[in-house]
């Protein structure tokens, strides 16, 4: 809370401004790269980016059209072409353009993007799974799709006010401190907490809409209605880790129960995985700390 | 001596507290399509669960059981339809408000489910491939709905 306080008085000096202007990543910054197609399309699917970018109702996950809205307590987002198409998706982005956008959450002419875009949680990815990434997009099918308008109000319409917000809740850092970890718990790790956004849906938010990290993976409010999204940490997610990683899979719990909800359209990116990091993603929900 | 009874029948509380959370683990009241169709489903959830099972290898594989988990899908395809009548909500009930106001699309999940269910019960089951075929098939349904129409609470 201080926090906040301490950063409204700052604004109110004036240094607002200059603080909430937006960062990018350097094109000179990025040297050679030689891309890995096939580790592009594995951060693709823990990535999900069908689930937001695939246009609404395609059977195909590679044409990424967009136009699904999301509504949230501050408007609805409608999620843009992302396609290689040069005019309406990203054909004409540079890598620096996408990894500015993924890593930092800014657009190639310096507005902030919401975070509707999972980009808190990208901003931990490593930049060479950013550049693989990029070049896997590339070779999917352009879409010629107009990116629709968000309908968003005042104040949140204010888009510098975001770059306080970035302040606050932009961060590379990993959530948890597991540096003595196993290997494979710090692979599940990378994955949760970067590429994967499992927090996004699964950790509960503060009054300023950033993800409370003292209850990570403690479990939600439900956007999508009066339910909860499930606290996934060991005080109440009792699975063994073959049952997580089988639920990962195929959908079902060990009760043979279905995965419903936001979650169907995670398990059809993470069934895509190869199973070592399915494996990873269960090792390292049996190793966070348990949290109600 | 006391303590101890005192803490077991504070757990055996407890877990019947945590096992009552579950509107199935009640005994099913007739009389309320609630209870009916929670039952129904954790009904169909042991039975997928004996299709999974046999395809993970951890129990063998039977045709004919194979078989009776599709017509057990099969029946509960069948009765489901008429088991979420207007208003039938309850802070237990995980069913979503959408089964109400996407009501054309929730029938259509309903009558896919039926069309799936009885076209793969009537394929042939000899061998744990064609079973696997056919398993795939029925339980996109279980998600497709559940990703629509059904909301976790706990
Ligand atoms: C939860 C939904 C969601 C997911 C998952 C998601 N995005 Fe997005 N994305 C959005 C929204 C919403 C925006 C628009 C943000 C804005 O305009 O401020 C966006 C914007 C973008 C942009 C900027 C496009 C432009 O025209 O400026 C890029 C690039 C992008 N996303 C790439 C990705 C990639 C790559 C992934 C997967 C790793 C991904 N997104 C996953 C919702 C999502
Ligand atoms: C779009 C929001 C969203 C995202 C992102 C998300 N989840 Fe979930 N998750 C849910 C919802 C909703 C449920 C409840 C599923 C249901 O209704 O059957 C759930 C359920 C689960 C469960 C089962 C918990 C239980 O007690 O039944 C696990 C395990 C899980 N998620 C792990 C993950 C992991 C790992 C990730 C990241 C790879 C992730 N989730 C990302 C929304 C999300
Ligand atoms: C046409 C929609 C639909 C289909 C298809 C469907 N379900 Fe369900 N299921 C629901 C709804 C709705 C609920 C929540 C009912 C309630 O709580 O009132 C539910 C609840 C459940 C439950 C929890 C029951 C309890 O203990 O309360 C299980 C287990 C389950 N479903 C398993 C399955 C499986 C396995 C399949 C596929 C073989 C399946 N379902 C297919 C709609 C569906």
């Amino acid at each position: 809370m201080w926090r906040y306080l301490a950063l409204a008085a700052l604004l109110a000096a004036g240094l607002g401004w200059y603080l909430t202007g937006a960062e990018r990543i350097d094109a000179e910054a990025l040297g050679p790269h030689d891309p890995d197609l096939a580790n592009g399309e594995r951060i693709f699917d823990i990535g999900g980016c069908a689930s937001c970018h695939a246009v609404p109702g395609s059977e195909d996950r590679h044409l990424l059209g967009g136009g699904r809205r999301l509504a949230t307590p501050f408007g609805t987002f409608a999620v843009p072409n992302i396609s290689p198409d040069p005019v309406h998706g990203i054909g004409a982005w540079s890598e620096a353009d996408f990894a500015s956008a993924m890593l930092k959450g800014t657009a190639p002419d310096g507005r902030h993007y919401y975070p509707a875009f999972p980009y808190p949680s990208y901003a931990r990815m490593r930049l060479d799974d950013v550049r693989d990434l990029f070049a896997f997009l590339r070779t999917l099918p352009p879409s010629d799709r107009p990116s629709p308008a968000h309908e968003i109000g005042f104040p949140f319409s204010v888009n510098r006010g975001l770059g306080l917000w970035k302040l606050l809740h932009l961060s590379p850092e990993p959530v948890l401190d597991m540096a003595d970890a196993s290997e494979r718990v710090r692979r599940g790790q990378y994955l949760v907490e970067g590429p994967g956004h499992c927090g996004e849906c699964h950790t509960p938010r503060d009054i300023t809409g950033g993800l409370d990290l003292s209850r990570w993976l403690a479990g939600a409010p439900n956007p999508e209605g009066e339910g909860r999204i499930p606290n996934i940490t060991p005080a109440r997610l009792r699975w063994s880790e073959a049952d997580i990683a089988y639920y990962l899979e195929s959908g079902f719990t060990p009760d043979y129960d279905s995965a419903g909800g936001g979650m169907a359209a995670v398990i059809a990116n993470t069934s895509r995985l190869p199973a070592e990091d399915r494996a990873a993603i269960a090792a390292y929900l049996k190793a966070v700390p348990p949290r109600e | 001596m006391l303590r101890t009874t005192l803490a077991a029948g504070a757990i055996a509380l407890a877990t019947a507290g945590l096992a009552l959370a579950s509107g199935s683990d009640k005994p099913a009241d007739p009389t309320d399509p609630i209870s009916l169709r929670q039952h129904l489903m954790a009904n169909l959830g042991k039975a997928t669960g004996i299709g999974g099972r046999m395809l993970k290898g951890e129990i063998d594989y039977n045709p004919q059981a194979a078989r009776a988990v599709l017509l057990t899908m099969s029946s509960v395809a069948l009765g489901i339809g008429r088991m979420f009548p207007e208003g039938s909500t309850s802070p237990d009930s995980e069913a979503r408000d959408t089964i109400w106001t996407d009501r054309a699309g929730f029938r259509a999940a309903v009558a896919k489910f039926i069309a799936d269910t009885e076209a793969a019960a009537a394929q042939p089951m000899g061998s744990i491939d064609e079973f696997r075929a056919q398993f795939g098939a029925v339980t996109a349904n279980c998600k497709a709905c559940h990703e629509a129409y059904r909301i976790k609470k706990n």
